[in-house]
Parts: structure tokens; sequence; C-alpha cells
């Protein structure tokens, strides 16, 4: 029996718990609407100027799925993790704490939370988790993001 | 489109959507994530074409293209913000991706209502989301907390 000690894989421990910036970005009108027409996205509060001004934010904002579409610019730092000869996202949460209307400009910093092996039913794998903050112009962070990357033998 | 009311809502209550995204759909996603201007020594998304051709997916074991992560993330987002209705407000949505979901899929976006707490927080739900193909497999599934508002007097 393979220990989660006993795990071998190598990454650039020199990335874990470094904020990295990787960009602004304003949200635009064309954005939103690209976001929803890929999602068939119905919600007026993203889609209907008339009814948004009506509704609780006063204006059309982003639905909150759409920052951890959006392409900042940069990439995050690579941790270079070797193991396994593949990878995939294996999971990602998102905690929403302010609206964000079209026109807003959003910086995004990110930063590897960690990298760890994992043993279960279907063998070893080593988790790379990256969090991302994003703050609006004002300063307020309007939303967080935790993703995991997976790395394994097929 | 409906407003939920926290009041009117029940452990045990579900909701569903159905969605199909397509290469098409894939490709106006992708125009959100087009090539970054700056890139040398960062880290980026797979370019191996899992996510555009069947030529791309075959080179890592895949029968067919597949949806982004990112993309079925959006797509419970969805769920749950219909859910809500306008006045709701999604705080968080935790998933975790079990296997690929292909372009054409049939998808069937479940929400099930798992808890109900009012307390300084404010009246908030919490729901059990998922995916499931028109193969009966689950390939995206989660939880999601969302606030709702009071029924008006």
């Amino acid at each position: 029996m393979t220990s989660e000690n006993d795990v071998q894989f190598e990454y650039d421990k020199s990335v874990v718990g470094v904020e990295f910036e990787l960009g602004s970005l304003e949200v635009t009108a064309e954005i939103v609407a690209n976001y929803c027409k890929a999602l068939s996205e119905t919600n007026p509060l993203y889609t209907d100027e008339a009814a948004a001004k009506a509704g609780p934010y006063g204006g059309i904002i982003a639905p909150p799925g759409l920052m951890s579409a959006l392409n900042f610019g940069r990439g995050g730092q690579d941790a270079k993790v070797k193991f396994g000869n593949t990878s995939f996202f294996a999971g990602s949460r998102l905690e929403v704490y302010a609206p964000i209307h079209s026109g807003d400009t959003i910086t995004a910093k990110t930063s590897v939370k960690g990298v760890y092996p994992k043993t279960g039913r279907s063998g070893t794998m080593v988790f790379e988790v990256r969090r991302t903050d994003y703050v609006n112009e004002d300063g307020v962070t309007v939303a967080a993001t935790e993703s995991s990357q997976v790395y394994r033998e097929v | 489109m409906e407003q939920r009311y926290f009041d009117a809502v029940d452990i045990g209550d579900e909701f569903e959507e159905v969605q199909t995204p397509t290469s098409e759909d894939v490709q106006t996603f992708f125009t959100l994530t087009a090539a970054a201007s700056d890139t040398k020594g960062t880290r980026r998304g797979p370019s191996d074409g899992r996510f555009e051709s069947k030529e791309g997916a075959k080179s890592v074991g895949l029968d067919s293209p597949i949806i982004p992560g990112n993309m079925s993330f959006s797509m419970m987002s969805r769920l749950v913000t219909d859910w809500a209705g306008m006045e709701g407000r999604m705080h968080s949505l935790d998933v975790s991706f079990r296997r690929p979901v292909h372009h054409n899929d049939v998808l069937t976006l479940q929400a099930l209502v798992t808890d109900t707490t009012d307390d300084d927080e404010g009246p908030r739900v919490k729901l059990d989301v998922y995916m499931e193909n028109e193969r009966g497999e689950r390939p995206v599934q989660g939880t999601a907390v969302v606030e709702l508002p009071r029924r008006p007097a």
C-alpha cells in the first residue's frame, strides 16, 4: 500500500503563496453579451437593459460565473508539477461578494495555495489548488475563485 | 422570470433546466478566454485541441471534443441564478468535475434544496446541484448557497 508520504512528484515550491497579478479588464457590455450567448442565458439582470434598470442593481450586471471564464491577459504562475501523463480541471469554487456592473474594471490576482497528493480508489493524483481574487476599480473584492487542477497517470 | 421567495422554499424542492452546449457555443465561450497577450513564463490552459476538435480530443484519449470546465461551471451558475430569480443572490458555488462533458451532450441541470437558514447572515438556502447527461452519468456536481428575498407583505 502506498501512503501519501510515499508519492513521488515534483513542483516549484517557490511559487506557493506568492500573489501574482493577472491583469485588469473592463467588463464591457459585449463581454457580458457574448458570455450570455454562449450559455443561452436569458436572465433579464444580464440581458435586458430596461428590466435590469428596474431591478435590484439599477442596471445590467455580469453573471457571477463570468469571472471564471475571463482571460485577464496573463496566466498564473506555473507550479511546474511533474506527475503522471495528463492533467484536468478537477473542481472550482466561486464566492460572490458584490455585483459586477457592465463597465467595471476588474483586476485579478492569483496565487498557488498548495500542491499535494491524494490516493483514493482511482489511484494516486496530485492536486494543485489556486486562488484568484477579483477587485474592482474602487478596491472592493467582488468575487474569488478557488480551482483545483489534478495530475495523474492514465 | 419567476422570483423565488425564502418563505415559499421547502427542503426537497427541485428545479431543473435542459441545456445542449454546441461546438458553436464553445467557440463563443472561447472569445472570452482568447489568447493572452503576455504569457511568457506563466501558466496556460491546455492547447492540445481537446475542446475544439476530434483530433485534439483523441490525442488525450477522448472520443470527441469536450466542454471546458469553466463553461460547465458557468452552466451550473446559470442554473442557480435562474432558480433564485432577479432578486436572489448567489453567494457561493462549489463544483467538482467527475467526467468529461462532450459537445452536444443533452444535459439536465438540477438543483435540490437541502437546507434553509435565517440568521444574522439573512435568509439563505443551500442547494445540491448536478448535471446529468443523456447516458445517465453525472459529470458535474456540487453545492450552492443563495440568499433569497422574503415575500412582500
